[in-house]
């Protein structure tokens, strides 16, 4: 008994087969991939990397206050500087920028 | 009579279009939508009923295999494979929908005592029951997820056991288990249609 429902019922359900996407499909995957290929980055922004861009832009303008509002005076190192091992901000390397990237030696002149 | 293109092409066949889509032929990556559209559309819509979130699913799953087509070696048949990849997404879709449901539907709803058959806005009750399709779409629509997807690939698709269960990622012990309940589920929705072709009028 319980077989033979099981059969209608498979009989239903393969009745219930055929669907199909609407007209134009195939041109619409095509649009798709050519998106794609034209801007990857753009065809995933908006699912994948607005929220992880807002979190960096609010963790860098942080950071930034932070670092900021920790140096105490002008030479003092800020986070940022030591994070990234740079010389602090003195006048010396705001007329020379390349001492920030040097050492100690071998910015000696 | 002609058996469909999805019938007639072979693995052989497959991967010379995978190796010129792969080389930016978009001739052969859209001779691989055209001929595997229905299966997909199949499953996308087995799964999440038809509509344009069923179409937008479908596309996605034929723009993954172009990302993916690299990494297409053979080792499964591309119906098998494109099938996989369109169970996933609509399983995503399905938890999307669910989580929606739950924040903003039904807050207090208890998922131990969800039941097997799963309360949706459009019973079948509502579909017009001179439609087969459409009925067994809709009586598809109230299982859960899991069973929903072995019906869709073992009664819609027509895959073995084995072969669904490989897509799943399951044992074909649990695609037999899930398929008798999902089935059990699904008498009490189709009992007319059974009646019908019991009485020949369907």
């Amino acid at each position: 008994m319980t077989e033979q429902s099981d059969e209608v019922l498979a009989e239903v359900l393969r009745a219930g087969r055929g669907a199909r996407f609407g007209p134009g499909f195939a041109a619409r995957v095509m649009q798709r991939v050519e998106d794609e290929r034209a801007n990857p980055l753009a065809a995933i922004m908006p699912k994948e990397l607005v929220g992880l861009g807002a979190a960096a832009l609010l963790i860098a303008v942080a950071l930034i206050t932070f670092s900021l509002a920790g140096g105490e005076t002008q030479g003092a190192q800020t986070t940022v500087e030591a994070i990234f091992g740079l010389r602090p901000l003195t006048a010396d390397t705001v007329y020379d920028p390349t001492a920030l990237f040097l050492s100690e030696g071998a910015s000696s002149s | 009579m002609t058996p469909p293109a999805s019938v007639r092409r072979t693995r052989t066949d497959d991967l010379r279009l995978v190796r010129l889509a792969r080389a930016g032929n978009e001739n052969a990556f859209r001779e691989i939508v055209e001929t595997y559209e229905g299966a997909v559309a199949a499953t996308v819509i087995g799964m999440l009923g038809p509509g344009g979130t069923a179409d937008d699913v479908g596309q996605e799953v034929f723009v993954r295999l172009w990302k993916s087509l690299h990494r297409y070696r053979g080792e499964a048949a591309l119906k098998t494979y494109l099938t996989r990849i369109a169970i996933n997404l609509s399983l995503n879709e399905l938890k999307r929908r669910k989580r929606f449901i739950d924040r903003f539907i039904s807050r207090d709803r208890d998922e131990d005592q969800s039941p097997l058959i799963e309360p949706t806005a459009d019973g079948v009750e509502a579909v017009d029951r001179r439609d087969t399709r459409r009925v067994v779409q809709a009586a598809i629509q109230q299982l859960k997820p899991q069973h929903r997807a072995v019906v869709v690939l073992r009664m819609l698709e027509g895959h073995d056991t084995n072969t669904a269960a490989e897509i799943l990622g399951v044992r074909p012990g649990t695609v037999m288990s899930r398929l008798s309940r999902a089935m059990q589920a699904l008498k009490p929705l189709l009992a007319d249609r059974m009646e019908g072709l019991d009485d020949g009028t369907v």
